[in-house]
């Protein structure tokens, strides 16, 4: 929890104030990760062991 | 007569100072990104490869059923570490962010995790600004590098892959100008700062 809170002080809300690319804010990004490795992973474990 | 002045200390950035002003600032070109977009044809080739690979039967007798499991594992794994490297590409590509202030040029390289390096070059220590676009890809897609001298002998700052680098070129000579000819009341005053008044002293007769 205080690497969290570390890295949402001094990372993420230093972005605050824009957005990548004009849209995407890193909070998305970080969302999309968290959902695309293990999807990933289970995708790739039934295509491989099917 | 004093000044009260809005406090900006660490308002857009960790370290910006108490009376610094944020001009702009800039990221690198979505050029960088192609490499990122490589990693993700490397995936599809490590799939595709490995696929093939576990499908023949060469290898299926050469590595035994065990050792079909095992790769099959392996091939997960590995495939899951291009996904990894892309989205931590991704965050520091956003980390990394070139800020022009009333005071300096502040050059913010951070990754997710591991480094913090802030760099920054005040407007008063830049000799001369240079701004480099060559080839048709920089042209084309408008990003170049910009170069600082500084006054300490032989050091030169420079910044690659700045988009738009004219417009950045342009903001930092007249913020130099500005700080150099220094920023006259009327101009603080407007970007906040504010002048207190002072209030005249009644002379109380006893």
């Amino acid at each position: 929890m205080r690497l969290y809170g570390y890295v949402r002080k001094y990372r993420f809300n230093e972005s605050n104030y824009t957005l990548l690319l004009g849209f995407i804010h890193l909070n998305w990004v970080a969302t999309a990760y968290i959902v695309a490795v293990p999807v990933w992973a289970v995708l790739s474990f039934f295509f491989l062991f099917h | 007569m004093s000044l009260i002045t809005k406090d900006n200390t660490n308002r857009n950035f960790k370290g910006q100072l108490h009376d610094e002003e944020v001009l702009c600032f800039t990221r690198q070109h979505w050029v960088v990104f192609l490499q990122h977009i490589f990693i993700y044809l490397i995936i599809g080739l490590l799939f595709l490869g490995y696929t093939f690979l576990i499908a023949t039967d060469l290898v299926s007798s050469l590595l035994g059923e065990a050792g079909i499991t095992t790769a099959r594992l392996l091939v997960v794994a590995a495939s899951i570490y291009p996904l990894h490297r892309f989205f931590i590409g991704i965050f520091n590509y956003y980390l990394k962010t070139i800020v022009i202030t009333d005071h300096r040029v502040v050059q913010l390289d951070k990754t997710l995790y591991l480094n913090d390096n802030r760099d920054a070059v005040g407007l008063v220590e830049i000799q001369d600004v240079t701004m480099k676009q060559h080839g048709i890809m920089q042209t084309l897609l408008d990003y170049g590098s910009i170069e600082l001298v500084v006054s300490s002998p032989g050091e030169l700052k420079c910044f690659k892959y700045v988009p738009n680098p004219g417009y950045h070129f342009r903001k930092i000579n007249k913020a130099k100008r500005l700080q150099l000819l220094g920023v006259d009341q009327n101009e603080r005053e407007h970007r906040g700062v504010v002048r207190e008044v002072e209030l005249p002293t009644v002379a109380v007769k006893e």
